[in-house]
């Protein structure tokens, strides 16, 4: 399982968690299925723990609504070192 | 509150209340909290349940019932529908009155009963659990208990904290979206229970399903795989099948939600703490359907963990009785349910639209299920393959 979580954070590495605020929920489904634990609903606000996201994929196959995207990480945030 | 109960129960959901309700009526000191600031909301659920379980630890209520269910139809892709009774009879229940009267009972047997108040984290000696931090109504306390129930639903912290937490496959998670839908008079049967199979032009992989609440509304929802709930999000699968179905009504809320399919995790309990409902993944495999199993689940933990907290081992290895006595009761059945799902997933909806086609014309009502096994099998011998699965895992056993 770590192998494969690994595998694919290596094939996303470039990549970055977005919330399309508009459209979630705040259901949580996302949630429960992060291996990391780097998504958290604080009240009805879902926020990602970047540094510890895996891009691993599972909570954008989860959401009821496609919320969630991997998006290609833009140069500037690697300058910021986000 | 105190700073020391018998128990904890984190989370006012069916299981936890079940849980606190139970606890309380053999006589320990307990603490039943709910993070939000209203018992029952926001209802992430189709709202069906059955009475029998229900009975068990309130009275029947006419202030959640909504409607009596006497039959349930399985519909194709196509419209042939397969009409049989209810495994148990069932009630479509409005889950934020419900899971408020059973708040309430687990109050009115002496737990202690507090909104808005959440679990921090886990307090420990030695590794084991012995109470939890909270946050209650903005002030943060420290509270020891002798037995921490995590009830915390399908995105349970507590279960995490304790270790437990197992995060199965995407094949085996349910993505769930729902519709309470009005203005339908004349266009459903409001004491008739659907649920709507086609793999390519329902749900792939799942089901969408029609609970009347009223002769005028009823939770119109949808669950597919997560595996399979791209590109098309169940979202858009169940506003396609309300455009198709019933243009032009109303919608009274929209639910979302995932919830995982894969029967009860098999470690359930820790040194002083155990798992239930939700948490504890024992929904339905097949349906989904959760209530009444979590319930029972809550139910069976309380039976094993009362007398463990009397004599004072609230060990991991006192506790996980709790787990014998759930697979000595669900444990096969919820195999078999497992491996329909997997089956009804793999069957093209041409096959499914045919099997349907043939059992609607079979006097189901005068059937065993063996019978009808039987004649379905002589119109589909390719079924013979899956029936096998299912007899090994026991279905046609019960």
């Amino acid at each position: 399982m770590l192998k494969l979580l690994n595998r694919s954070n290596n094939r996303q590495h470039d990549k970055r968690l977005v919330i399309d605020h508009d459209l979630c929920f705040s259901c949580g489904a996302c949630v429960a299925v992060c291996p990391p634990d780097s998504l958290f609903l604080l009240d009805i606000h879902l926020t990602v723990d970047h540094n510890t996201c895996t891009r691993c994929d599972r909570c954008v196959a989860m959401c009821p609504v496609h919320a969630l995207s991997l998006v290609p990480e833009e140069p500037l945030h690697h300058e910021n070192g986000v | 509150m105190k700073t020391a109960y018998d128990v904890i129960v984190v989370g006012a959901g069916p299981a936890g209340s079940a849980a606190a309700l139970r606890a309380a009526q053999a006589g320990l000191d307990v603490l039943l909290i709910e993070k939000r600031q209203e018992i029952g909301v926001p209802v992430r659920c189709g709202e069906a349940t059955d009475i029998e379980t229900t009975e068990r630890f309130m009275p029947l209520d006419a202030r959640y019932i909504n409607r009596y269910i006497n039959r349930y139809a399985i519909v194709n892709a196509v419209g042939d529908r397969v009409i049989v009774p209810p495994s148990s009879p069932t009630i479509i229940i409005d889950r934020k009155v419900f899971d408020a009267a059973l708040a309430q009972e687990a109050a009115r047997a002496g737990a202690e009963l507090r909104v808005s108040t959440t679990a921090l984290g886990l307090l420990r000696e030695n590794g084991a659990v012995t109470g939890a931090r909270l946050k209650s109504m903005g002030r943060a306390c420290e509270v020891r208990a002798k037995l921490v129930v995590a009830a915390d639903g399908v995105e349970s912290q507590v279960a995490r904290w304790a270790g437990l937490k197992t995060i199965p496959p995407l094949a085996d998670y349910y993505v769930g979206f729902q519709f309470t839908l009005t203005n339908l008079r004349g266009r459903f049967d409001p004491d008739l229970c659907e649920y709507h199979i086609g793999s390519e032009t329902v749900a792939p992989g799942g089901y969408v399903w029609v609970f009347p609440k009223s002769e005028d509304s009823a939770n119109v929802g949808i669950v597919i795989p997560a595996n399979r709930a791209r590109p098309v999000s169940a979202q858009a699968w169940l506003e396609r099948f309300v455009e198709r179905f019933y243009p032009g009504a109303g919608i009274l809320s929209v639910v979302a939600g995932g919830i995982p399919i894969t029967g009860a995790i098999k470690q359930m309990a820790v040194d002083g703490l155990v798992v239930v409902g939700d948490a504890a993944h024992q929904a339905d495999p097949l349906t989904a359907g959760g209530i009444s199993l979590g319930m029972m689940g809550a139910e069976m933990a309380m039976q094993v963990a009362v007398p463990a907290i009397r004599r004072g081992d609230v060990s991991a290895q006192a506790l996980r009785e709790y787990e014998a006595l759930w697979r000595e009761r669900f444990g096969k059945m919820h195999g078999a349910l497992y491996a329909v799902r997997k089956i009804l997933t793999r069957m093209a909806e041409a096959d499914f639209n045919k099997l349907v086609a043939q059992a609607a014309r079979l006097p189901l009502a005068t059937m065993s299920h063996a019978e009808l096994m039987a004649q379905l099998l002589r119109a589909h011998p390719a079924l013979l393959l899956e029936a096998r699965t299912l007899i090994t895992t026991g279905l046609l056993l019960k």
